[in-house]
């Protein structure tokens, strides 16, 4: 903001003026000798306040009238137009997530290209102009408005998640070494979980004007398939359905596979998970579940499944050099389908997580912090932790060690308070039979645990996972809890003799096989926009991957490093390489993050907490007007000034009055 | 215009400035407008004619009326008792106030009414003493039925000038307790003071079975605080001030008011006290028909 005539400025000094008539008017009442104040002081009580309120009214409308005077006086006009025209910078961040395809005639991608368009328009000429896409597409600075325009209007809104932070990032890089006038565009669908946790500390000190526009329609019934994965057993498996509005939605189900397709009814309630369990004629590697429902988004309602490879599964073993870790390798492996890297704890810094399904960790001693870090993040990602507590671990370490301070979270599924040796021995007799890794064995699992005794075991505080296993004396054994994409299980003894024989009976190795087989990498399921790694690429030149479609993409490996590649599209993917002369495959189905079909709405409010310290503009839906005003020049400012003086002059008149004639009333009725 | 009324305005009369005159003028005026007076001032005194009925006195029939009608009638009379009667005046300051320039203050017109009825119980021999008070007992001046005393009477009402401020109810008690025979307790007063304490005071006459009347003295001004503007008023007897505007807190000051006065009224009912309320510009007969009632009621 500058003005032409500055010299007006000095005018706000007269500010002071009603101030200080304020205060003179108030010292210059007459005296006057009454026979008693006693009743006067009663009133008083009842009326000062109100005559308070009424003075500091007018006194504010008149203060505020006198600055907006002197402010239109001294021609006000915004820093672009101070500014030549080869120092404005526009930058538009167009938030071309998922969610941004979902209507059924109107869409808000529709509503962002009228907005777009609107915009590119009403720039003066000169301005540079760069779009910005939410899913990584760019198109640099130009003044080529039309062009750019053109761009938009064949854009399409791409099957990926709302990643609104790495376009903030990239627009706050662009303008960073930018001098002049900056200004950005947000036009977004203001979905909640896209502005959850958005760091705008970059882009803030770009010094940028931020206007946030409304591109969204207003929330609609909308549901989707959230998960689609095998159970143990044969041939079943669980889908997982949300429902994101406020009415039951009666649907079917359709799964195929090569040829093969069954269908089968659901009723999805609500505003939380429901969970359909489907048995196929046969044990599919890939299977497509379809929730036949017309609703606003349908990019949600096709879930891809891919079993993993035989073979490929590879789990991290590490622990204390003792037989306990043997019975775990010797369980894993009996399955002959999964292979065991085992490290010792102090070598541990150096691994590649990435590579391995599942980290079990066997009665280990102490973990740096930088390792705990790193199996935080694997577990976030997906990865899966099986924790054996033995002697080696102290249990003020233990809850001390796994509390991350950044993000205020304790990740393990209880805290550990001290080992406890029973007089008897004790036995299993609490299975949380509901639960897929015991479901397979129905009543019967009573009677594979029923030689099971127990010595000893932690007992536990502050429970924040779920109990799988418990003991006849009420010690919990077993807890599972889920974190972010992972989860962890904490059994609280170690697999030695002094401790317990589970390790000992067959059900042992049946169960940790199901906890690597099934809950860790039993599925090869991706996300659109998020990144997959080619397992066991790091020795091949390059990878040529291939959609069902055709799609085709080859990448190099420069690196030496396992191949990255992030899905655009939601399908199976084939990623094809050679390993000295052997030809590998491998499969991963890509789906469209669930929450793009979460209809709900950050608030404004909301907004600008999350971008705290930035002045950020909002426009509401459809009301491009705003927009222009916003671009308004310093005339037009001047106007607004002038008009908004206007109003507060007749306030201030009619306000004043008002007061006067409140008074004047009571005298008259004296009077009569 | 009443002839009477025109006479017994008080702003007029008080432009005269002798007191004596003025109660004189007052009273007189006042008699010779009642139609048929009863109070003759004689202490036994004829009241009419009734048949004679066997049993009574042969020496009250009257042979004239005999001779004239041939029938016997029996004259009968009513004997009077002198009063005693003590008028109670505040000279506080608050009661030196009158809203307008044009306006008799509060304390003038109690002056004058004070006079009048002195002037009025003189004429009828009731014995007739004036207690002033402020904070405290200021002068006490013994019953006496004597013109001498009516004048010197008059000569300390013309003397008062009011002074410091009220402590009415500690007063009426120190009153009480200073007078013994059963009289009549006439107060003038504008009753600015802590009201249950002056109503306890009140009380305390009655508890010594003493007859009281209470001229409750208003001005206008007081009761409707037409003032207008944001003014700094003065309390006329502390000297507190306190800035107000006046039109913001009228309608809350009348409402204040009324409560203050139909407390009185309610409270002096209730303990059997007469009870007469007028503004500085109501006339003095109004005062005069309310003490000659209570007179009749009281002998």
């Amino acid at each position: 903001m500058g003005f032409l005539q500055p010299l007006f400025l000095w005018g706000l000094a007269g500010i002071s003026v009603p101030v200080i008539i304020h205060l003179f008017s108030r010292r210059r009442a007459p005296a006057y000798f009454f026979s008693t104040l006693r009743f006067l002081k009663l009133t008083r009580r009842k009326t000062i306040r109100r005559q308070k309120i009424e003075e500091i009214i007018v006194l504010v409308l008149r203060t505020i009238l006198v600055a907006c005077l002197s402010l239109a006086l001294a021609e006000p006009v915004s820093r672009r137009t101070l500014l030549s025209e080869k120092d404005s910078w526009v930058v538009l961040i167009l938030d071309d997530s998922c969610s941004m395809s979902a209507g059924v005639q109107a869409t808000p991608w529709k509503n962002l290209q009228q907005t777009c368009g609107q915009i590119l328009s009403s720039l003066k000429k000169g301005t540079h102009v760069s779009v910005v896409f939410s899913s990584g597409k760019l198109i640099p600075f130009s003044k080529m408005y039309e062009k750019i325009a053109q761009e938009i209007r064949t854009s399409q809104p791409t099957f990926m998640g709302n990643t609104m932070q790495k376009a903030i990032d990239r627009t706050s890089s662009i303008l960073e070494k930018k001098q002049g006038y900056k200004r950005v565009f947000i036009i977004t669908d203001f979905q909640k979980s896209a502005w959850e946790n958005v760091n705008a500390e970059n882009i803030q000190k770009t010094k940028a004007e931020i206007t946030i526009i409304n591109a969204g329609e207003d929330t609609q019934e909308n549901a989707g398939i959230k998960n689609f994965y095998p159970l143990p057993g044969k041939n079943t498996y669980m889908c997982e359905v949300v429902n994101w509005g406020k009415k039951e939605i009666t649907a079917e189900i359709k799964f195929s596979s090569d040829g093969y397709e069954i269908t089968k009814p659901a009723l999805i309630l609500p505003g939380k998970n429901t969970e359909i369990e489907i048995n196929l004629e046969k044990d599919y590697q890939q299977v497509k579940a379809e929730l036949l429902y017309s609703d606003v988004l349908k990019q949600d309602n096709v879930f891809y499944m891919q079993k993993e490879a035989t073979g490929q599964k590879k789990v991290l073993l590490a622990g204390s050099e003792d037989t306990s870790i043997s019975y775990v390798q010797s369980s894993v492996t009996s399955s002959g389908t999964i292979s065991v890297d085992v490290r010792k704890i102090n070598e541990m810094a150096d691994i590649n997580l990435t590579s391995y399904r599942t980290v079990l960790m066997v009665n280990p001693q102490r973990i740096e912090a930088p390792f705990r870090r790193k199996l935080h993040d694997y577990i976030l990602d997906g990865g899966t932790l099986v924790y054996f507590a033995g002697e080696r671990i102290a249990p003020e370490d233990f809850n001390s060690d796994w509390f991350f301070a950044e993000e205020k979270m304790f990740i393990m599924p209880s805290k550990i308070a001290r080992k406890t040796n029973f007089p008897k021995q004790a036995q299993i007799t609490y299975v949380a039979s509901g639960h897929p890794l015991f479901a397979e064995f129905g009543d019967r699992i009573f009677e594979y645990l029923k030689t099971i005794r127990f010595n000893s075991c932690f007992s536990t505080k502050d429970i924040t996972g779920d109990i799988l296993m418990k003991l006849d004396n009420g010690y919990p054994v077993l807890y599972e809890k889920r974190i972010g994409k992972g989860r962890i299980f904490l059994f609280t003894f170690s697999p030695q003799q002094s401790w317990t024989n589970f390790q000992k009976k067959p059900f042992f190795p049946v169960m940790i096989n199901l906890m690597v087989e099934y809950f860790s990498g039993s599925v090869s399921t991706a996300l659109t926009g998020d990144t997959v790694v080619i397992r066991d690429s790091e020795t091949t030149k390059s990878v040529r991957l291939t959609s069902p479609e055709g799609k085709t993409e080859i990448i190099k490996n420069d690196s030496g490093r396992q191949i990255t590649y992030v899905p655009d599209i939601p399908v199976i993917w084939t990623a094809e390489f050679s390993i000295r002369g052997n030809m590998q495959k491998q499969m991963f189905a890509a789906n469209v993050p669930y929450t793009e079909g979460d209809p709900s709405k950050v608030s404004p409010n909301d907004l600008r907490t999350v971008l705290k310290k930035i002045r950020v503009n909002f426009i509401p839906k459809n009301r491009m007007e705003k927009i222009i005003s916003a671009e308004a020049s310093g005339g037009d400012l001047m106007m607004f000034l002038l008009r908004v003086s206007l109003f507060l002059l007749i306030a201030e008149l009619i306000l004043s009055n008002f007061f006067v004639s409140i008074k004047e009333k009571g005298i008259k009725s004296v009077q009569d | 215009m009443d002839k009477s009324l025109t006479i017994l305005d008080p702003k007029i009369l008080t432009k005269f400035g002798n007191l004596s005159l003025v109660a004189k003028t007052i009273v007189e005026g006042f008699i010779s407008g009642l139609h048929r007076s009863i109070h003759k001032g004689t202490s036994v005194e004829f009241v009419e004619h009734r048949e004679y009925v066997r049993g009574d006195d042969p020496k009250y029939l009257d042979w004239k009326l005999y001779g004239r009608t041939d029938r016997l009638y029996i004259r009968e009379f009513r004997e009077e008792t002198n009063l005693k009667a003590y008028i109670v005046l505040d000279a506080s300051n608050s009661m030196n106030y009158a809203s307008q320039p044009q306006t008799i203050t509060k304390f003038t017109y109690a002056q004058c009414l004070a006079g009048c009825l002195g002037y009025l119980m003189m004429k009828q021999n009731d014995a007739t003493g004036l207690v002033v008070f402020d904070s405290d007992i200021k002068s006490f001046i013994k019953p006496s039925s004597t013109r001498t005393h009516f004048h010197f009477l008059v000569e300390n009402l013309e003397n008062l000038k009011p002074g410091k401020d009220t402590n009415i109810g500690e007063t009426l008690h120190k009153i009480a307790n200073h007078i013994r025979r059963r009289s009549l307790i006439i107060l003038i007063s504008d009753l600015f003071d802590e009201q249950e304490s002056v109503m306890r005071g009140l009380a305390h006459f009655r508890h010594k079975h003493h007859e009281v009347i209470v001229f409750h003295i208003i001005d206008r001004g007081e009761m409707e605080f037409p003032f207008d503007g944001f003014r700094d008023f003065i309390d006329m007897e502390t000297n507190e001030r306190i800035s107000i505007d006046a039109p913001a807190v009228r309608a809350a000051y009348q409402n204040i008011f009324r409560e203050f006065l139909s407390f009185y009224q309610r409270g002096c009912s209730e303990r059997g006290i007469s009870y007469s309320r007028a503004l500085t510009q109501t006339p003095f007969d109004y005062f005069l028909y309310q003490f000659l009632e209570l007179r009749s009621q009281t002998i």
